[in-house]
């Protein structure tokens, strides 16, 4: 296993009661591996995602228990400057709105060479030749052009595809992506899911992907868990889930499907 | 049969120019709406998919007199809305209202509930205080949210009950035909789900006829009598649910429908640029079963079995 999660628990902390937002929350995701990890609004995904490499606001947020084992050792017990060898090189992030997650006063170019030098040290020369590269592999096919681009002149599937050229050129153990394609039109989701498959198989890298759409996991996910209010309620292969769900919640989540229950 | 008709469309077309350059020499356009030709009947839910740039927003736009066309018309119970007076286009704009896509843009976030309902009614001249706050809660029961709500502002209300809030904001004036603009684009699934109920009931109880406009073609399957596709500007499909679902004659539709469930290596490409536009089918570029034909010859539209019609010069089986 790649990434063990066990019973772990993620609370916030307010005037009130703590919000129990991952309250008991066990996973595990094997070697090239894509699991699903799906469920509604609040139901605690994204901050399962972010416990994996502790990206959570020190503030008013604590895990308080479990143990998240990833490659063999526990990121709870690293310190923060073992977790920036981790965040980014070997578990990377894509999230849901690609224009949000790039800044809109540098280029694409830019945006990513920084990212690849801040990992490793490299020239600036080599640096921007591998920006390049990343963005091919992606499936840019004018990557020299896009790199002089600035994120506006980029349609909404094309920044998408230029976060993933970002978080792969590290070549990470683990990408974790947190509704990529869901302010995306479903013709180039179609195309953003083909991409991801394309990329666990060329680089063996394991997915966790997150959705509220259980039609999003169906054809790219290998597992699918499925998350409500802070517990798993259901986890299995993604036939056997869509097929016969054992849990009423995934029933639901499968009738909600558009045009799922004139089929059935 | 005539007078089934609630809103008509002919020969429709909206270009945008595009300046470049100091003395705006190379005048080029962006043709968004291209010459669309059909009809809304009275109380149907007609359906409209198609992709980001296909120019589904421009059209709802021109539907609701908020853009001027360049070429053809829309008849609204039988009038151009484009040469009304003054009074006529308030009372047809009384009966024609939009919801939005984005349930958080849309709402102005410095005004109380109850006010953002009322305005629509100010606006048009209802200023009695007890027919507005009867108005308002009857709307607001519509949706089903309960009158609490209506000394809230919008951040203290989720997605799904923003999206409520702004089907009540449309219900307001009492309308006929309601253009909704990817209502739950922006929505889980789960809410997606009640949204869409919630629109078949009040189209029920109310006897609304709707444009529902979305890039997901299978919602519509669900809340259309009939389902029309747009590709760049154009028509590439029009007919009853059922049909189009079961037979769909453009490959396009197919595609789409393979998108919508999330089938892997089945969307190839992407549109081809509505600034220059590729001879013959304007599809051609991303179809695979493009021939010689499609590069020469501009399909038009035919009707292949009664009410369903196509732009393909071959229509799949």
């Amino acid at each position: 296993m790649l990434l063990e999660i066990k019973n772990l628990k993620t609370y916030f902390y307010g005037d009130k009661e703590p919000v129990k937002a991952v309250d008991g929350v066990s996973l595990a995701i094997g070697e090239g591996e894509i699991l699903a990890l799906v469920g509604e609004s609040g139901s605690g995904k994204s901050v399962t995602a972010l416990s994996v490499t502790r990206l959570l606001p020190r503030r008013n947020c604590s895990i308080e228990s479990g143990e998240i084992l990833f490659n063999g050792r526990d990121i709870l017990k690293l310190n923060e400057e073992e977790l920036r060898g981790i965040r980014g090189k070997e578990v990377a992030y894509v999230f849901q709105e690609p224009a949000t997650s790039l800044n809109p006063l540098f280029t694409v170019g830019f945006q990513l060479t920084e990212a690849i030098t801040a990992h490793r040290r490299v020239s600036k020369r080599a640096a921007s030749r591998e920006a390049v590269e990343s963005l091919e592999a992606v499936g840019i096919s004018s990557a020299e052009d896009v790199v002089e681009f600035y994120p506006h002149q980029l349609s909404g599937g094309m920044k998408q595809r230029a976060m993933i050229a970002m978080a792969v050129s590290m070549r990470p153990k683990l990408l974790i992506a947190d509704e990529p394609t869901t302010s995306l039109d479903v013709t180039i989701e179609a195309q953003i899911l083909d991409l991801l498959s394309d990329i666990r198989e060329r680089f063996g890298m394991s997915v966790l992907l997150i959705t509220h759409d259980l039609r999003v996991a169906r054809h790219t996910a290998d597992r699918v868990a499925v998350m409500r209010s802070g517990r798993i309620v259901e986890e299995g292969a993604v036939d056997k889930v869509f097929n016969s769900p054992s849990h009423s919640y995934t029933r639901m989540l499968i009738d909600c499907i558009p045009g799922s229950k004139e089929r059935h | 049969m005539k007078e089934n008709v609630l809103v008509r469309v002919e020969a429709l077309k909206k270009y945008f120019p595009i300046e470049k350059g100091l003395f705006r020499s190379n005048a080029r356009e962006v043709r968004a709406v291209d010459g669309i030709d059909f009809d809304i009947n009275r109380d149907e839910v007609l359906g409209l998919a198609g992709e980001s740039g296909c120019g589904k927003s421009t059209l709802a736009r021109l539907l609701l007199a908020l853009l001027t066309p360049n070429e053809g018309r829309v008849a609204f119970e039988g009038r151009d809305i484009n040469t009304m007076d003054k009074r006529s286009l308030k009372d047809f704009r009384r009966k024609a209202q939009l919801v939005f896509q984005d349930p958080y843009g849309s709402l102005d976030p410095r005004m109380r509930i109850s006010d953002i309902l009322s305005e629509p009614l100010i606006v048009n001249g209802i200023r009695d205080r007890s027919i507005l706050s009867g108005r308002v809660r009857g709307s607001l029961a519509d949706v089903n949210l309960s009158p609490d709500h209506l000394t809230r502002y919008p951040d203290q209300f989720s997605g799904g009950e923003r999206q409520r809030i702004g089907i009540a904001r449309a219900l307001m004036t009492r309308p006929s035909f309601v253009v909704c603009d990817e209502p739950v684009s922006s929505l889980d699934v789960s809410i997606q789900a009640e949204i869409l109920k919630l629109i078949k009931e009040i189209r029920e109880s109310l006897g609304l006829t709707y444009l529902f406009i979305t890039h997901d073609l299978r919602v519509l399957e669900s809340i259309s009598d009939r389902v029309m596709v747009m590709y760049l500007g154009k028509i590439a499909e029009i007919g009853p649910t059922e049909a189009v679902y079961g037979r769909p004659l453009h490959p396009y539709t197919a595609l789409l429908l393979d998108a919508s469930e999330r089938k892997r290596g089945v969307v190839k490409g992407e549109p081809a640029s509505n600034i220059a536009l590729p001879s013959g089918c304007r599809f051609r570029t991303r179809c695979k079963y493009a021939k010689d034909r499609c590069v020469e010859e501009e399909p038009v539209m035919t009707e292949a079995e009664a009410g369903h019609f196509t732009s393909c010069h071959f229509r799949l089986k």
